[in-house]
C-alpha cells in the first residue's frame, strides 16, 4: 500500500514537473507574441533595439545612483559598476540608429563619465578624474548641453544620484 | 493494462495540474517583466529627455522631445501598454513642451498644432482640457524657459 502511494505520488510529481515547464514555456512565449505583433516588421525591430537599451539603461542608471549614495560601498565596487554600465552603453549604441535616441544614449555616457570623475576624485586619484571629467565635458557639449562647467556637471549629477537613488528603495541606505 | 491505468493516471493528473500551473506562471512573470520592461524604458527615456530640456539648447531639446513622441507612439503599440494612462500623459505634456519651444521661436501656427496633439493626448485618458487652458500651460512653460533662451 506504502509502495503503491509512493509510487503514485512520485509519477504524480514526475507529471507535475514536465507540466509545469510546458504550461510555462508555452504561455510566456504567447506573452512575447502578444507584445511585439504590432511591431513585427523592420521598423519595430529597429524600435526594439532602441527600447531595450533604454529600458536597460533606465534600471542601470538607478543601480549606480543607489551604489552611489551607499555609503558602505568602496571606490572600487564605485567603479567597477559604472565601467559596466558604460561598457554596456557603448554596446548597445552601435545598434541603434535613431538620432534622437544617440543624442540620449550620448547623455546617459557624459553623465557617467562625470559619476566616475566625481568617484576618482573622492578615491583621491586627481588625474583619472580629470581625464574622466574631460570626456564628461566633450560628450555632453556634443549632446548640446549650455554649461559643462566642472562645478555645474558635479551638482546635476549630484542632484541626479540623490533622485535615482530615491526612486529605487533599495538604495535606500 | 492494470499497471498502465496506475501509472496512467497519477502521470496525466500531474500533468495537467502543472501544465495549469506554469501556464498561469508564465503568464503572470512575462506579463509583469513586459511592463516593467515598458515602465522603464518610457520612463528612462522621459527622463533623459527632461534632462535635455532643462541643460541643452532649444535645437536639441526640441529633438528629444520629437523622440519622444515618436518613441511614445511605438510603445503604445505595445501589449504591455494598453490602458498605461501615465505613458499619454507624458506625451501630452511633451507636446506642451513643443508648443512652448514653438511659441518662444515665434512659430505660432506649428505651437497651435502642437496644442491640439495635446488635447487630443489628453482625451484619450479621459481629460477633457480646453484649448485656453492648455495655452495658460504652454505660457507658463515658455515664462519658464525663457531665461535659459540666449537672446539672439
Amino acid at each position: 500500500m506504502f509502495k503503491k502511494a509512493a509510487l503514485f505520488g512520485l509519477l504524480f510529481l514526475v507529471g507535475a514537473g514536465f507540466g509545469s515547464y510546458t504550461g510555462y514555456k508555452l504561455s510566456s512565449s504567447r506573452e512575447r507574441v502578444l507584445e511585439w505583433h504590432s511591431l513585427d516588421n523592420p521598423e519595430g525591430r529597429e524600435f526594439f533595439k532602441t527600447y531595450d537599451l533604454i529600458a536597460r539603461l533606465s534600471l542601470a542608471d538607478m543601480g549606480a545612483a543607489a551604489r552611489l549614495q551607499n555609503p558602505k560601498e568602496s571606490p572600487e565596487r564605485r567603479k567597477e559598476y559604472l565601467n559596466l554600465n558604460l561598457d554596456a552603453v557603448q554596446k548597445g549604441r552601435a545598434g541603434v540608429t535613431d538620432p534622437a535616441a544617440h543624442t540620449l544614449i550620448d547623455v546617459e555616457t557624459g553623465i557617467t563619465y562625470a559619476r566616475l570623475a566625481m568617484v576618482e576624485a573622492a578615491a583621491g586619484n586627481l588625474p583619472a578624474s580629470q581625464t574622466w571629467m574631460q570626456k564628461a565635458q566633450a560628450t555632453l557639449k556634443q549632446a548640446g548641453w549650455k554649461d559643462c562647467s566642472e562645478a555645474h556637471l558635479r551638482e546635476t549629477v549630484q542632484a541626479l544620484n540623490k533622485r535615482d537613488a530615491c526612486e529605487n528603495p533599495c538604495g535606500k541606505p | 493494462m492494470r499497471a498502465l491505468k496506475l501509472c496512467g493516471v497519477p502521470l496525466a493528473s500531474g500533468l495537467l495540474v502543472g501544465v495549469l500551473v506554469g501556464w498561469h506562471v508564465g503568464r503572470t512573470w512575462a506579463g509583469g517583466g513586459a511592463v516593467l520592461w515598458e515602465t522603464s524604458a518610457a520612463a528612462g527615456y522621459g527622463q533623459l529627455v527632461l534632462l535635455q530640456c532643462e541643460q541643452a539648447d532649444t535645437e536639441h531639446a526640441r529633438q528629444s522631445l520629437l523622440g519622444f513622441t515618436s518613441f511614445s507612439r511605438s510603445i503604445s503599440k505595445l501589449h504591455s501598454a494598453q490602458g498605461d494612462k501615465v505613458l499619454l500623459a507624458d506625451m501630452g505634456r511633451t507636446y506642451l513642451r513643443l508648443a512652448a519651444i514653438e511659441q518662444l521661436a515665434g512659430n505660432s501656427s506649428l505651437a497651435h498644432q502642437y496644442v491640439l496633439s495635446a488635447q487630443q493626448t489628453f482625451k484619450r485618458i479621459g481629460r477633457d482640457i480646453s484649448e485656453d487652458e492648455l495655452n495658460k500651460q504652454v505660457t507658463k512653460i515658455a515664462g519658464a524657459a525663457r531665461p535659459m533662451v540666449p537672446p539672439s
